[in-house]
């Protein structure tokens, strides 16, 4: 089910109102709520595809009976049992992932493997979410082995103070109907300790407003309308090589701004749900293009996925203590496991490793120059400052270019987009050029709004408070309703 | 309070704004950038009101002016990547209203033959493409990008040369005659096609529609015979059939992209059709 369906409309007002039904308020208003928002979030996954549900309880079921049983054995000072269950639900998280999702790739790739067999595997559909769920899953395991979230007074209880009780939590925090599918990748460390009995009147209506408001807009009007030109594309690989530069290019930034709009839309529709459900949600994106390096873009882009890595995979992998070599080989090989955890292809391990390698080369960069030209908090270098905006330019290009593997279906096609680009030719076609101007002008005002919250606090807060922020939401509106784009899903439910 | 105020407020000024906008462009704009949602526009305008005269087809079609521009009685229904049958089915699915005269566009009959549905097709059945037909604000004709695309795209085809000479396109019924069938004859998908399209046909002509199957210009380009599985359907719907594209003397039409006309040549092309329908 999407966001934008009329299906999600008829189950979000059906859930929101008796999930706030005077009952809620009563001895067993937690059990309600949760088991409730525990249905609504099995209908919104199973909807267009039942199936999928047992895969889900699957991991719900296994990931529970794991949970319960580390913690156990922590309370009981077994920390040998404590790793080896550990290691074994994460092994069946991972088990999962690679089944759905890498097995298809690896049977292509092995030669002596029986058509037939790669055939069969191959037709395996990727469960939708998948990558998201099982993250959650590793977030929750791991959080409870390092003591993060542990038993106390037979309940589970997390550093935060507030409790949390039983299996039916853990499947609550996994498959909380917004941040599902596709993210904000919630650590079990930050959703346990707001599990309770949640009152209508708690709610943050002007944040989940400004939130729902600026979301779909961001993904109705400006990401479903750049995606019909940008799919262009994508048809063959012969268009792209007889296309011409002025067609290409556009349609290359118009991408860029299109996925950014997709996701980051996607993401503050969940925050704000989750909001209207009394949960907060971690910000995810935080105006990633006024980066002015790829370090800075990787605190702004996916924060959630970003904050995973470096707490489950960098820093258990040493992180940057074990001296500067190890350091580079870290950082490359995050990204490149991060590069392929958005699918099993060799574009996106090429995506992932050039990241990790601009990552590393800044880190060796920022280690040998003036400290006040290190690439860490060098936002502020983009205000006035020549270098600054070369900066920021080039890591732009950098990360629009490499915006090419998403987009691409496969390597011959970005190979062919390189030729198109350098083919001489002139012409060009209206609307590729239009929608990039008229909806990628929304990107760009939206960050030009980051620029000012960042560097002009003051001016920021006092649009915040005059009638500025009414109007401009209301022309959004507008626009969603009237302008939106042809109905199509998320860039990443794909993942 | 203030702020759900204004809010609503900001709404109501966009939505007048938009309705004085869109009476200052005679009703509809008369292109998007989407060529979705252009198809969509021009299908809601057509089916308001009643029209007397439906021109179904392509973006060959949609290239036609209609009432918005100067053709009272005129609705264009041209889908742009899609054919005439697009908006058949609809017609007789009742999601779309019908005419007096229904003019298909034969050019790209063919496109039909794919099995599935275009995407202008399978929107047709939603529930917003209802409601645009009857509330204009929220019709695809008039998104706000449209208004500042047509007005572009005006100034550019505006500026197009078209110094074809102003004479009528020649249009005369001819007889729907297969000359010789195809060795193999028709292919199964051809015939299911010509099934369904006559059936629609006929069922229209018991209530009241006259159908021509009319190729537009640009012709044929080496001259060739049209498919036989498109005469045989004008044969089986009892349609007239007319073939502008070999009828209309060379040069009295102007292509800008080698397929679409020009839109002096397309106003010229519909004056002849009106015409030729007596009108």
């Amino acid at each position: 089910m999407l966001f934008n369906s009329w299906e999600f409309l008829i189950l979000l007002v059906t859930t929101f109102a008796l999930y706030y039904a005077p009952w809620s308020r009563g001895r067993h208003g937690k059990a309600w709520q949760i088991t409730l928002a525990l249905a609504a979030s099995v209908t919104f996954y199973g909807w267009q595809d039942p199936k999928l549900i047992g895969l889900l309880a699957i991991s719900c079921i296994g990931n529970s009976i794991a949970t319960g049983r580390i913690i156990l054995h922590k309370l009981a000072g077994d920390d040998v049992r404590v790793n080896q269950w550990t290691r074994r639900a994460v092994f069946m998280n991972l088990a999962l992932l690679g089944v759905f999702k890498y097995l298809p790739f690896l049977a292509g790739s092995i030669p002596f493997l029986p058509a037939a067999w790669v055939m069969a595997v191959k037709e395996i559909p990727l469960p939708i979410g998948i990558s998201f769920y099982t993250f959650h899953g590793i977030s929750m395991i791991v959080d409870v082995a390092r003591g993060e979230v542990t038993r106390e007074g037979g309940d589970l209880v997390s550093k935060g103070g507030k409790f949390a009780k039983g299996v039916r939590d853990i499947g609550f925090y996994l498959m909380f109907f917004p941040q599902l599918v596709a993210g904000p990748i919630v650590k079990a460390k930050e959703f346990w300790p707001q599990i309770a009995v949640k009152q209508i009147e708690d709610i943050p209506w002007k944040q989940v407003i400004r939130a729902l408001i600026i979301g779909y807009f961001l993904k109705i009007f400006v990401a479903d309308n750049l995606a019909e030109q940008t799919a262009t594309l994508t048809l063959s690989p012969t268009n792209l090589t007889h296309s011409s530069p002025l067609n290409l290019i556009p349609l290359l930034y118009g991408y860029s701004l299109q996925i950014f709009a997709d996701f980051a839309g996607y993401s503050l529709i969940a925050i704000g749900l989750a909001a209207m459900f009394g949960y907060r949600f971690p910000i995810n994106f935080n105006f990633p293009y006024l980066s002015t390096s790829i370090t800075e873009f990787w605190k702004r882009w996916h924060m959630s996925l970003s904050g995973w890595l470096r707490d489950y995979l960098y820093i258990p992998l040493g992180g940057n203590r074990k001296g500067p070599s190890r350091t580079y080989v870290n950082l490359f090989l995050v990204m490149f496991l991060g590069g392929l955890w958005h699918g099993a292809a060799w574009k996106f391990a090429l995506w992932g490793s050039l990241h990790g390698l601009f990552l590393a080369l800044e880190r060796l960069v920022s280690r040998s120059k003036n400290p006040e030209l290190r690439f860490k908090d060098s936002s502020a270098l983009i205000s006035f400052s020549l270098f600054g905006f070369f900066r920021w330019f080039i890591t732009f290009h950098i990360v629009t270019l490499l915006w090419l593997t998403f987009l691409m279906p496969d390597m011959t096609s970005i190979v062919a987009f390189f030729k198109g680009v350098f083919n001489g030719k002139t012409g060009f076609s209206g609307p590729p050029i239009f929608s990039l101007v008229f909806y990628g002008s929304a990107v760009i005002l939206y960050h030009a709004w980051g620029w000012l919250k960042e560097h002009r606090e003051h001016y920021a807060n006092h649009l915040l408070r005059s009638p500025l922020e009414p109007v401009i939401h209301g022309i959004m509106l507008f626009l969603i309703l009237t302008n939106p784009g042809a109905p199509r899903g998320f860039i990443y439910f794909q993942f | 309070m203030s702020y759900i105020l204004t809010l609503v407020l900001t709404l109501a000024a966009c939505f007048g704004v938009q309705t004085l906008a869109l009476r200052a462009v005679g009703g509809r704009t008369s292109k998007s950038e989407s060529n979705f949602f252009s198809s969509i526009g021009r299908i809601q305008a057509g089916a308001q009101d009643t029209p007397e005269v439906m021109v179904l087809g392509s973006s060959i079609t949609g290239r036609l002016p209609d009432r918005s521009q100067g053709f009272p009685g005129v609705a264009n229904m041209g889908c742009d990547g899609g054919s005439a049958v697009d908006a058949l089915r609809a017609i007789d699915k009742g999601i779309l209203p019908t005419a007096p005269w229904l003019i298909i566009e034969a050019n790209t009959l063919q496109l039909a033959l794919v099995e599935k549905p275009t995407e202008i097709g399978q929107a047709m059945q939603q529930p917003w493409f209802r409601l645009g037909m009857r509330i204009p604000v929220v019709s695809a004709f008039a998104r706000p990008s449209a208004f500042f695309y047509s007005k572009l795209l005006a100034q550019k085809i505006g500026g197009f040369q078209d110094n074809s000479p102003a004479t009528d396109l020649e249009v005369r019924s001819i007889p729907a005659q297969i000359e010789q069938l195809p060795a193999d004859g028709l292919a199964p998908r051809e015939n299911a096609m010509i099934e369904e399209v006559s059936s629609i046909l006929l069922r229209l002509r018991a209530r009241g529609c006259q159908s021509i199957i009319v190729w537009l210009p640009p012709g044929r380009r080496d001259g060739s015979p049209p498919a036989s599985w498109i005469l045989e359907l004008a044969r089986r719907s009892d349609s007239a059939w007319w073939d502008l594209g070999q009828q209309a003397a060379p040069g009295t039409v102007v292509l800008t992209d080698g397929v679409h006309m020009a839109t002096p040549s397309a106003t010229r092309t519909m004056v002849s059709l009106m015409k030729a329908l007596g009108r």
